[in-house]
């Protein structure tokens, strides 16, 4: 099989429902930013999980814990503890160079954006991250955040850590002052469509990261598709440009396991 | 008459290069756009009565020779995919997979789909890794008879039957023919186990799989040529077939027509547009003029 065999080296709790593992793989996974892994810790259902960093052969999870996969992972993934990864699958950010960019995430998608924004500041880009949570105990992260951006916007809605409000309406605020020429986004997907929306009416170039249902991962079994346009998320996305997402259910309906069509 | 379309059951197809059901086939959107990206036709995934989650993953791997699948027939039950499409514009090019468990549920879906105005169904007696369903009921005869019987009776729908690997599938096709199916198609995905060895269990949920792609091939391309040998029905040939080279090996083993799934993974919808492209320049190159005259060629040596 062509799955990458793993060990978790080391496991850092980030707040009460998030933690980092760190899994060194059998070789080297070459993700860029953006990009995902099918994990499969036994026990567990094997789950899609964007890739937070990779240095050598060292790659970083970030893992909330969501539902009965991720839950069952952090009660009882350890140091040690063998880990399968497949991938890495889908197609991942432009990161562009030397550009005034912004990184706007909701939750654990911040995962994806630390990784991009790091390669970005590689590649001489100016970079702001708006990181939004529903409250301070949901932070985490902000130390590296901070290294890994020019500026960083911290957002609660509850208003106990950093900007009160939604990531969306601060972004919206500096979106016009700072004149941003690239725009990166994951989150949930209704934070990301006013992202995506907003961007696109002002002709600033948007992608977006999408969180769909995966099973396959290489684009056969059709459980991830975009409609209209049948786009296959999983290895065409889960980083589609905004320009395309808007003529798409982006933002309204998503497919569950049965295939059937669901609000978001 | 463009040199590749083919005759099967009496429909005609634009190109002989078709979708295999399971990939892809559970959205309107993406059968639209694998027609548009040439293929002659496209068989849904298969639907249930009932809707199905399928197995819980991991239900999928990558092999160096293919993948190995087991889904577990996903899909929101045969009235919500056929509610969703029936507005498809080539209605003539998509066949339906019926995945029943008895007669009475292949009769009952088979009534639904020609209502919603399709021409085509394949029944699925060959899905290798769920219960009840699929290879294990091929075992049936007489479920596999009477429901290829019945649906011909109370419809006037052409009876693809998908048979999977096995002993006697020679056997099987000749009851097919003999109940009045229209043609078969073979052959599903071959039943297998992958082992995770530092787990040290098997690798997929529900153990069993089906394996696809480049292994399976030589495999599929055997039971094409047995199959011609013994039955007059039209032969869709499925299993592995990656380039156009693929395809003719298949035509010339005896198959009308081939049906292309696994490669999609690597070389994307473009797959069917190059296989018809080099099977057209194989016709010329060659002085064939139809898909047709070369069909089973490798019999006569």
């Amino acid at each position: 099989m062509l799955n990458i065999a793993g060990v978790i080296k080391d496991i850092r709790q980030e707040n009460y429902k998030i933690k980092s593992y760190f899994i060194e793989l059998e070789r080297k996974l070459c993700s860029v930013p953006g990009q995902y892994v099918m994990v499969w810790y036994p026990g567990a259902e094997e789950i899609p999980i964007s890739v937070a960093h990779e240095d050598g052969r060292i790659i970083r999870l970030i893992i909330a814990k969501v539902g009965d996969s991720t839950s069952y992972i952090h009660n009882h993934a350890k140091r040690g503890d063998y880990i399968s990864i497949r991938g890495p699958y889908g197609k991942g950010f432009t990161v562009v160079k030397g550009m005034k960019v912004a990184c706007v995430a909701g939750g654990y998608g911040i995962a994806p954006l630390f990784y991009l924004a790091k390669k970005l500041l590689e590649k001489n880009a100016e970079v702001h991250i708006f990181f939004g949570v529903k409250s301070k105990e949901d932070l985490f992260l902000l130390e590296e955040l901070s290294a890994t951006s020019n500026k960083l916007f911290v957002t609660t809605e509850d208003g106990t850590y950093g900007f009160k409000g939604l990531v969306t309406d601060i972004f919206k605020q500096y979106f016009f002052r700072e004149r941003y020429d690239y725009v990166y986004t994951c989150g949930p997907e209704r934070m990301m469509f006013k992202i995506v929306s907003l961007c696109i009416s002002y002709g600033v170039k948007v992608e977006a990261c999408l969180e769909r249902y995966i099973r396959c991962g290489v684009g056969l079994c059709g459980s991830c598709v975009l409609d209209p346009i049948g786009l296959r998320v999983c290895c065409e996305g889960p980083v589609i440009k905004g320009d395309v997402l808007l003529n798409t259910d982006f933002g309204k309906f998503k497919r569950d396991e049965f295939c059937r069509k669901v609000s978001i | 008459m463009s040199l590749l379309e083919v005759t099967i059951a009496g429909v005609k197809y634009p190109a002989p290069s078709f979708l295999a059901s399971g990939i892809l086939g559970s959205s309107a959107s993406l059968l639209k756009r694998v027609l548009e990206s040439g293929a002659g036709a496209a068989v849904t995934k298969s639907v249930t009565v009932n809707p199905r989650k399928g197995h819980p993953n991991p239900c999928f791997i990558e092999l160096e020779v293919g993948y190995v699948n087991s889904l577990g027939l996903p899909n929101p039950g045969y009235l919500h995919l056929l509610e969703e499409i029936k507005r498809l514009d080539e209605k003539n090019r998509v066949v339906v997979s019926l995945a029943g468990s008895s007669i009475e549920e292949f009769t009952k879906m088979a009534e639904a789909v020609e209502d919603a105005g399709f021409m085509a169904v394949e029944l699925n007696f060959s899905c290798p890794h769920v219960k009840s369903y699929g290879l294990e009921l091929s075992k049936n005869k007489d479920v596999l008879v009477k429901s290829i019987k019945e649906i011909k009776e109370v419809t006037r729908l052409k009876v693809w039957v998908k048979l999977g690997l096995c002993d006697n599938i020679v056997e099987l096709a000749k009851f097919i023919e003999k109940a009045g199916g229209d043609a078969i198609v073979a052959i599903n995905t071959v039943r297998c186990i992958i082992i995770d060895i530092y787990a040290k269990r098997p690798y997929l949920s529900s153990i069993y799989g089906g394996l696809s792609g480049k292994a399976i091939h030589p495999i599929a391309v055997r039971c094409v040529y047995d199959l011609f040998k013994e039955v007059d029905l039209p032969i869709i040939g499925v299993g592995g077939i990656e380039h156009w080279k693929d395809a003719v090996e298949m035509l010339l083993a005896g198959a009308s027509a081939v049906q292309v799934g696994s490669a999609i993974a690597k070389k994307g919808l473009n797959v069917f547009t190059e296989i018809n492209r080099g099977l057209e320049n194989y016709l010329r190159e060659n002085g064939f003029k139809s898909i047709k005259s070369i069909v089973g060629l490798a019999h006569k040596r």
